[in-house]
């Protein structure tokens, strides 16, 4: 061969990778090889053969080859053909797409209506009146819901569109009797839709109804729970407004007469009304009403649902408590400016039930919760025993906080947003939130005791109102005395520090008692109701409804509860609402499960430390 | 398994039918003389084919042969089959010591299998060439003594030497070897 101008010794590269030329052959090829590329690329594709020769048994070259087994041929097609009809079945043919495609629509029907029976009943949410009668917000909400009975409790999976942003909504169970237990709120950010998880304190075999409306009281949409009464209306809540308009909020639905009255006096709103609240009538019903005066209303516990106002508010009596054991409204006000916003409440608003807010510190965390008072109605003596009847709490704490009267700066007011009464008042279930008490969060801070109103009973010292409605049962003060030293460990530091050991009993007067139900776990257990504690409950003013239960001031699942105002529930942020109940803190509580809430605590707080 | 709708060397019977009585034997040798077991061969066989029908939309027969591509496929499906019979009483090891050889335990598959490729590699090649390698490399014959023998010159012999060992290299490759 002749490659490049040289002759190629092919003939030695051979033996040479055998390893068989004698020492000078090999000597003149390597000799070649370190100049020849192109033979050197010759010895390298031939080595590995020659490294490989040693395996072979060269008997074996001898024998002659085997055939394969005869059949084997079939018996190869036959596997083939097998894995041939095995893909066949396992690729659809056209036609098998769509049945392919019909087995999973099916399945998936099948799997939701099995799922959806789960998870329990659905129903639709309908207008109570024509769409143009409702107000604004309400004229083109729509909503679902699913509801989930446990115990002592409903809970209310409630999907809505075409909301108002901005608008707070008011969401309640009703009760066979006409009265509602609210399960909370929520303000919309969006027009939706939107998903909000609620729980009302009513255990679903009592629930008929389900209602949608504004905090004002007005119902939008209302679902039939079981049945049987689609065709009436609810009756609206005309009590704390004016004749004129109670007519005007009745609207074309209902017809409204004044007892014997000729339209009332200057001052006079609705205290009471037949059918009541929640009552459900057919259209065209005549609401007989009867007017009075505020203070009327206020002294007949039976009427405690009148309208109040910051200075109309005669039983609005507070507490403050700080420095030189003589912190008065100012010093309150002035540690805790935030706290001069008030929940709007006046005459026409009597429906402001519930506000309950704790600002810690001037310029540092505030925070507020605010929550739609389960019941709206009249009936205090029914309700005041109910877990239900919960009273608005409204507290601020000023700025410097110190153990005692001796320490200044700190107030701690209880009272209702109207100026600091903190009253055990038999609410009204489902009382409606005033518009304005939800600005956007941060929220609501009680407005601060006017000057002056602080001290009027006991000169020097802070002192909490009286509760002559709703009179702590004879039991209770052995249970508070029980109780002072935990609600004192319950509370943040600065809070623990602010209220006094010497002045247990402004927390325990902070407590809403109706029912003489105060703070304990142990005396509410399973009862959603006031001071109902569920796992890691502190008695004192988280009172409320825990498990599950949406309520003023209640605490959602139950952990790490603390002071009061942080909310429901479960998942499910709510008007006043408290996240999952993890790490809640005093104070306002964000949306959590993507729905806006208000004033719950929850995580992620500038709250108090524990 | 979704097959692509290009047409492959295996698609229809026919093909699979002139893909075994072209390779089919060579594949069942191979097979056992590297599993030692007349009914691990033909099994082997098998689960050639069918894996090669399975993956007959990835053969391209730009890149290299439907037989070089069977004996990959034959491989695997041996060491896949050795490895299984290797947690089982050893069958090749028995039928071995029936012909009076000994299974070698610590004789790999992989030497099996090369063993097995070179001399079917040799069985392959021309009749001088394979004469050429054999007599000088196994039998140790001189060049000198063999060219005479042959009636050719020295250099011819080694030049079937070195022809015959670059035509090893070409069908091993064939059989899937790769050095």
């Amino acid at each position: 061969m002749n490659l490049g101008g040289h002759r190629l010794p092919v003939e030695k590269l051979g033996a040479y990778a055998l390893g068989h030329l004698v020492d000078d052959e090999r000597a003149e090829l390597e000799a070649h090889l370190e100049d020849c590329p192109a033979c050197r690329a010759e010895l390298e594709n031939i080595l590995p053969v020659a490294a490989l020769l040693p395996k072979a048994d060269p008997y074996r070259l001898e024998e002659p080859l085997v055939g394969p087994p005869p059949g084997l041929d079939q018996w190869v097609y036959e596997r083939v053909e097998q894995e041939r009809r095995r893909e066949a079945r396992r690729r659809p043919s056209g036609i098998g797409w769509f049945a392919a495609a019909a087995i999973v629509l099916v399945v998936f029907a099948l799997a939701t209506f099995f799922l959806t029976e789960e998870r329990g009943k659905q129903v639709s949410l309908r207008p109570v009146s024509e769409r143009t009668e409702l107000s604004a917000a309400l004229q083109d909400l729509e909503a679902t819901a699913t509801l989930n009975g446990e115990r002592y409790s409903t809970q209310i999976e409630l999907e809505a569109r075409e909301l108002t942003p901005g608008q707070t909504y008011a969401v309640w169970i009703e009760r066979a009797d006409g009265t509602r237990a609210s399960a909370g709120g929520f303000q919309a950010y969006d027009e939706g839709p939107i998903t909000v998880y609620l729980s009302a304190a009513l255990p679903p075999d009592e629930a008929v109804g389900l209602g949608v409306g504004t905090p004002e009281g007005e119902t939008g949409l209302r679902a039939d729970l079981q049945g049987g009464d689609d065709g009436d209306l609810i009756v609206p809540d005309l009590r704390g407004r004016t004749l004129e308009d109670a007519i005007e909020a009745a609207g074309p639905d209902f017809e409204v007469d004044a007892r014997g009255d000729d339209g009332g006096r200057p001052g006079e709103t609705v205290v009471d009304q037949d059918p009541g609240l929640g009552d459900r009538a057919r259209k065209g019903t005549t609401v007989s009403v009867t007017l009075g005066s505020d203070r009327q209303a206020s002294e007949d516990p039976d009427r405690t649902n009148s309208g109040s106002s910051e200075t109309e508010s005669p039983e609005a009596e507070s507490v403050s408590y700080g420095p030189d054991s003589g912190l008065d409204a100012e010093t309150a006000t002035d540690a805790a400016p935030a706290s001069s916003t008030s929940p709007a409440s006046g005459p026409g608003r009597p429906e402001l039930s519930a506000v309950g807010a704790w600002e810690i510190g001037a310029g540092e965390a505030s925070v507020a919760s605010t929550g739609i008072p389960p019941g709206a109605d009249g009936n205090a003596g029914e309700d005041a025993g109910s877990p239900d009847g919960l009273a608005p709490i409204v507290a601020s704490l000023g700025t410097e906080s110190g153990p005692g009267p001796s320490s200044p700066g700190t107030a701690l007011t209880p009272g209702t947003a109207s100026g600091g009464a903190l009253l055990p008042e038999p609410l009204p279930e489902a009382a409606p939130l005033p518009g304005d008490l939800f600005p956007s969060v941060p929220p609501l801070v009680p407005p601060a005791p006017p000057p002056g109103a602080l001290l009027e009973e006991e000169g020097q010292q802070l002192v909490l109102p009286t509760l002559p409605e709703a009179p702590v049962a004879p039991e209770v003060p052995a249970v508070l005395d029980l109780l002072q030293e935990p609600v004192r460990d319950a509370l943040p530091d600065p809070l623990g520090d602010a209220v006094s050991p010497a002045r247990p009993d402004l927390l325990r007067d902070a407590v809403p008692t109706p029912d003489g139900l105060l703070g304990d776990g142990d005396l509410t257990k399973g009862i959603p109701g006031v001071g109902d504690g569920g796992k890691n409950d502190r008695p004192g003013i988280d009172a409320l409804p825990t498990r599950g239960v949406p309520a003023i001031g209640g605490g959602g699942k139950g952990k790490q509860d603390r002071l009061g105002v942080d909310l429901p529930t479960r998942g499910v942020p709510a008007i006043g609402g408290g996240g999952k109940g993890k790490q809640d803190r005093l104070g306002v509580d964000l949306p959590t499960k993507g729905v806006p809430a208000i004033g719950g605590g929850g995580p992620n707080l500038p709250g108090l430390p524990r | 398994m979704w097959r692509s709708t290009r047409r492959t060397a295996l698609d229809s019977d026919a093909d699979l039918r002139a893909a075994y009585a072209a390779h089919g034997a060579e594949l069942y040798r191979f097979a056992l003389r590297s599993l030692g077991d007349a009914g691990l061969a033909e099994e082997a066989v098998q689960d050639t084919f069918v894996r090669a029908w399975r993956a007959a939309n990835r053969h391209d027969p730009r890149l290299g042969s439907l037989r070089t591509w069977l004996f990959a496929i034959c491989k695997n499906a041996i060491i896949d089959l050795h490895r299984a019979r290797s947690v089982r009483p050893s069958v090749a090891g028995q039928e071995e010591a029936v012909r009076g050889e000994s299974a070698d335990p610590t004789n790999p598959i992989e030497d099996r299998l090369a063993a097995w490729q070179i001399e079917e590699a040799l069985k392959r090649i021309g009749d001088a060439q394979r004469h050429a390698i054999v007599e000088t490399y196994y039998k140790e014959r001189s060049y000198k003594e063999l060219a005479a023998e042959l009636g050719v010159p020295e250099g011819t012999l080694r030049s079937r030497v070195f022809y015959g060992m670059k035509a090893l290299r070409r069908k091993l490759e064939e059989m899937g070897w790769n050095p």
